[in-house]
């Protein structure tokens, strides 16, 4: 098959969009450095904007359209707008953040374009090379981005630390994809042959599907693949710490949709009790070592490494039948959609909080925020809240879905230490919300006022907790009809036909 | 045909409340509090009406809204609706809010975010009286938590912090129950519906939600989760510590209208959802009620405290409300509602009398006061009538309400009934005996120049004081309101092998 | 003659010896050393694996890593270089100002 680019543009051109605009980026280093910002901080949020507009375009098209690595197809768009929009987000409540830096990063905004072209890549392909092509652009840019200030020791650590462990990752999965390679003859998930070359290939494809599994687990934080990110969270600049926490959460679970979905009909593979087993340590894990964290990054870490194991359950009732299959990804997807709200809501408004030159770092550093921030307390209040899951919010209907979605396939035990986890998360997530309004105030606060569009954007959030809590049947829907490429190929079943 | 909302007014009006103070200059900080209080007169007015307008002759639903689909997909609907069980008890939660509201006139720290949490937890405590769909309910019942978490939290006494997140974490333990039965009736009702009244059919408890053991498991993490609210002994150690740290309006509403919430869960869905069970474990019912009488009785004796130790009669007097809705008689579960009517208006009436006087001498140790009748001649009788209606004087409403309760409860379960029938010599022991430390004796120097009740404070008590009465006198209006009703949640028990008595032909 | 259990036991013992090093050596350079070595039997494999499929994707695959490595290695020496001029080391035990402090604050 020939490559045929002005096809290809046609269909991903919202995800080159971001290539474009983060090598155009590049070449703004003619101006003095503080205009640099600006002019990359606008240029990124417009890419962001037109790139999100533009997947949720294609996705109203419905189109799947597979080329020789890329595929387009629901999934992807819906997957790739919610990447767009997280860096869209990110690029506006970091820009006073970053012009409030010893020394101003202009590069924050290339390199936040060019990690989210990487994910956009990952959730784009079955092929497993353009997979890893994907995650490294994304990774590298990473590694810059959590060591970008540079003078502060605690950012280099952090930098240093998930470039060692990241590439151990890397390896592994590279090591996986060149099983999966060996014993099935192919790179792309889509291609598996329906028997194996030969017996003895089946154990190779097992380890080859675990390695992968394991960078997967690696990359989403999931215990005990998790060591990694607390350090890594705390040490990060703050905007660049809630960027990790979705954007990499949104890909890498994009793709592992993929991957399961594509080794979901294997039965060599124990895929379920894998997942089960993943998903229970992390939930578990997550939310009780959160209990003992001070430091609000820290918490906030964990706090991600839980919701990797809501996800990961949701993941574990994608495995099945085709009509489960079929009902199975809509909570994921409705799920990744809330978390991703709620979570870059939290670390927009200590994104905030931090631009007064001093990162927030310790829970006392909260202490009697509700009397000089009432607003912005409040606002972080209600992210928080909802985080844990309490009705009427966004929080409570995602994990509504999911868990009843898991409790429907008869994955009990893992339903019910669900519930019981996010019961146990309320506590670590009022915490802040204790320093915030019960505790008296200590020091001043340097924090600057709020720019109109970061107000309005915040405002936007909070108003989509609520809707999304109270009014989701219309974004529900959304999610049911996104679809992978091989359901619109050959439907397994009717996606509107079967609701949970 | 589509009527006037009035059930919807009721829950939401308070929220209009809640547009308006947060533009309100922090200098005229006094209007938040007329705005909050004007906004709570809509739901009381409507109540008035729900008063006049109920049917009282029959046991339906009445001024149904709904059901309407909500979010589809999950098959949630908005539903709300009254009989003569939910009725009292919101006509209770308007008259409380709007009383509360003036019992808080004196909070000055961070006045908006009060009286904004205050105008919310009314909301949320009226819908969760009004509804009728299990998803509406549990999400009314949510919102209710966490404003009174932050009420008590942010306005209470020394130790709040802690008597915040505890009351915070055993509410969250039931709520987490009450998820899992929520779930288990999505999944497996037919038509995966969380319509109340239609899952009072049995026929629509499909797959497991037929069998025994998934029924017993649900009836008891439904009761677990209403027994933390009432509540029921060995559930019941967060309510001191937080009555003892709220603010005293705030414990005004936990007492008056929070508890209620648990035992009104109970009637309308264990009782109503798994009659079968319900006639299989009343029993238990009974004996915890008994526990929670006598235990509450001996425990409110044995405090130091003034609030606590309303906080332990609380405790007792919820004892009896268990007791009645067990007796499975059509005095006894009335009695039983009753009482939840009654000890909303006369502990409210405690919780205010403490509050008077903690604020003019800032503590509340019984021992510490004395001879305050000399000093405060109209408090003292204030408090005389409180308390005399709440050990139960024949002639206040409290005598009615527990005389129904024993009347009902001896038929099916004497000797419980002989044993909680103690408690009425104990709780005549403890009231009393705090009446004479209190306001008998030599007069402590300290408090001869304490100003008696004053006006606004004599505005928050009058109300209770003369329902008080009138009900001990007359409680006709009251009885014949909800006994059609109750009679009706007696008589689905009745296939199931219940012994359903009555004793006075009701 | 050389099968290809020969090429995939060499690779796994390759990639066995970096892992070990990773776990085992302190000194921020061997480690990185280590994850190269790693990525080198994944090469090795992908080229064995394309040799017996007798098709190209495999060796397509190792270029595609040869070029991830580089990348890493320009990203990963510039990260180590700035830990050296912020500690004087490259000690990973050196490197502990973030960790799950409960009880410091």
């Amino acid at each position: 098959m020939r490559l045929d680019v002005l096809q290809l543009w046609q269909h991903a051109w919202p995800s080159l969009t971001l290539l474009i605009a983060a090598m155009v980026s590049l070449l703004t280093s003619v101006f003095p450095s503080r205009h640099r910002a600006r002019i990359t901080a606008v240029l990124a949020a417009t890419a962001f904007l037109l790139s999100a507009q533009g997947f949720f375009h294609q996705w109203g098209l419905g189109e799947a359209k597979g080329f020789e690595f890329l595929v387009v197809d629901p999934l992807s768009n819906y997957l790739g707008a919610l990447i767009a929009l997280i860096g869209f987000i990110t690029s506006i409540a970091a820009y006073p953040y970053i012009l409030s830096q010893a020394e101003a990063i202009p590069e924050f905004f290339s390199l936040l374009l060019f990690a989210a072209f990487g994910m956009t890549t990952m959730v784009m392909t079955t092929n497993l090379l353009a997979f890893v092509l994907g995650l490294e652009i994304m990774s590298l840019s990473l590694y810059v981005l959590v060591g970008l200030r540079r003078y502060d020791p605690r950012s280099g650590e952090a930098a240093f630390k998930y470039f060692l462990l990241g590439s151990v990752a890397t390896a592994f999965l590279l090591f996986g994809i060149s099983f999966f390679y060996g014993s099935t003859g192919t790179l792309d998930l889509s291609r598996i042959p329906e028997l194996l070359p030969n017996p003895e290939m089946a154990t190779l494809f097992k380890l080859g599907a675990l390695l992968i599994l394991l960078g997967f687990a690696f990359k989403v934080g999931a215990v005990p693949f998790h060591f990694w990110a607390p350090d890594v969270y705390d040490g990060a600049p703050m905007p660049v710490t809630g960027f990790m926490a979705t954007g990499v959460k949104v890909a890498a679970f994009g793709a592992l949709i993929r991957v399961v979905e594509a080794f979901a009909p294997r039965h060599e593979l124990p895929l379920q009790r894998w997942i089960v087993m993943l998903s229970f340590a992390t939930m578990i894990v997550g939310n009780l070592v959160a209990l003992r964290q001070r430091h609000l990054k820290r918490i906030l870490a964990y706090s991600s490494i839980a919701h990797a194991g809501y996800l990961l359950l949701g993941m574990a009732t994608l495995v099945g039948t085709g009509e489960i299959r079929a009902a199975a990804l809509s909570p994921i997807l409705f799920y990744l959609l809330v978390y991703s709200l709620l979570t870059l809501g939290v670390f927009s408004v200590l994104t905030i909080l931090s631009s007064g030159g001093q990162e927030l770092n310790d829970l006392k550093d909260l202490d009697g925020l509700s009397e000089k921030r009432p607003v912005l307390s409040a606002v972080l209040s209600v992210f928080f809240i909802s985080l844990a899951g309490v009705p009427p919010t966004a929080g409570f209907l995602a994990k509504y879905y999911l868990f009843s979605q898991a409790i429907q396939v008869g994955l009990y035990p893992l339903a019910i230490a669900g519930i019981l986890a996010s019961a146990v998360s309320l506590y670590y997530y009022l915490g802040p919300i204790v320093r915030m309004y019960f505790h008296s105030h200590e020091k001043t606060w340097q924090a600057p006022g709020v720019m109109a569009s970061l107000r309005l954007l915040l405002a936007l959030m909070v108003a989509g907790v609520f809707y999304l809590g109270l009014f989701p049947a219309s974004t529900l829907e959304i999610s049911r009809r996104t679809v992978p490429i091989r359901a619109l190929e050959a439907p397994l079943a009717s996606p509107s036909a079967k609701l949970p | 045909m589509p009527h006037f909302p009035i059930l919807t007014l009721i829950t939401f009006s308070p929220l209009i409340g809640i547009l308006i103070i947060p533009f309100i200059p922090k200098a005229k900080e006094s209007l938040v509090k007329w705005v909050a209080l004007i906004s709570t007169l809509p739901a009381l007015g409507l109540a008035v009406k729900l008063f006049l307008d109920f049917d009282r002759t029959t046991k339906a639903i009445q001024m149904a809204e709904g059901p309407i689909d909500w979010i589809k997909p999950f098959h949630i609907q908005y539903y709300m609706g009254i009989d003569g069980l939910s009725v009292t008890m919101v006509i209770l939660t308007a008259l409380i809010s709007t009383i509360c509201i003036i019992a808080s006139w004196g909070i000055e720290k961070q006045v908006k975010g009060y009286f904004t949490l205050f105008l919310l937890l009314e909301t949320g405590m009226m819908g969760t009286f009004l509804a009728l769909d299990f998803f509406l309910f549990f999400i009314f019942w949510e919102i209710m938590l966490l404003p009174m978490y932050f009420l008590i939290g942010i306005w209470g006494g020394p130790r709040r912090e802690y008597a915040a997140i505890k009351f915070f974490l055993y509410t969250l333990a039931g709520s987490v129950l009450m998820l899992l039965v929520l779930i288990a009736f999505y999944l497996y009702s037919d038509g995966h519906t969380f319509n109340l009244i239609a899952l009072q059919d049995p026929k629509l408890h499909l797959g497991p939600l037929s069998s025994h053991g998934i029924r017993l498991a649900c009836w008891i993490g439904l009761f677990i989760a209403f027994a933390i609210k009432v509540p029921v002994f060995p559930f019941h150690t967060w309510l001191p510590d937080a009555h003892v740290e709220a603010p005293t309006a705030i414990s005004v509403i936990l007492a008056g209208i929070l508890l209620k919430l648990g035992t009104y869960g109970i009637l309308r869905f264990n009782y109503q959802l798994f009659p079968d069970i319900t006639v299989e474990l009343v029993k238990w019912v009974a004996v915890l009620g008994v526990i929670n009488i006598i235990y509450g009785a001996l425990c409110a004796m044995a405090q130091k405290d003034f609030k606590k130790l309303i906080a332990y009669s609380s405790v007792s007097h919820m004892g009896f409300v268990l007791l009645g809705i067990a007796s499975l008689t059509a005095e006894g579960i009335t009695g039983g509602v009753m009482q939840m009517f009654n000890h909303g208006t006369i502990t409210a009436q405690l919780f205010l009398i403490v509050g008077i006087i903690y604020d003019r001498a800032h503590h509340r140790d019984i021992n510490g006061f004395g001879g305050l009748a000399t000093a405060m001649p109209k408090y003292a009788v204030w408090t005389t009538i409180a308390f005399f209606a709440a050990l139960g004087l024949p002639g206040l409403s409290g005598f009615i309400s527990e005389a129904l309760i024993f009347l009902g409860s001896f038929k099916n379960w004497p000797g419980l009934t002989a044993v909680a029938v103690t408690s009425v010599v104990l709780t005549a022991a403890y009231m009393l005996w705090t009446l004479q430390r209190v306001f008998l004796g030599p007069l402590n120097e300290k408090y001869k120049d304490y100003p008696d009740i004053n006006g606004r404070e004599v505005l928050c008590l009058l109300p209770l004081a003369i329902i008080v009465l009138a009900m001990g006198v007359y409680p006709k209006p009251l009885i014949n309101m909800m006994s059609v009703s109750l009679k009706g949640i007696n008589e689905v028990l009745v296939p199931y092998g219940a012994k359903v008595a009555s004793v006075l032909g009701m | 003659m050389i099968t290809l259990n020969h090429y995939l036991v060499l690779s796994a013992a390759l990639f066995v010896m970096g892992f070990a090093g990773v776990v085992l050596r302190r000194n921020a350079l061997v480690i990185f050393m280590s994850i190269e070595l790693m990525l080198n039997a994944v090469n090795l494999s992908f080229v064995a694996f394309s040799r017996q499929f007798g098709n190209l994707d495999g060796q397509l695959a190792s270029f595609f890593v040869i070029v991830l490595a580089a990348a890493e290695a320009a990203i990963g020496l510039a990260i180590i270089v700035l830990v050296f001029r912020r500690r004087a080391t490259v000690q990973t035990t050196a490197l502990n100002t973030l960790r799950d402090a409960t009880n410091a604050s």
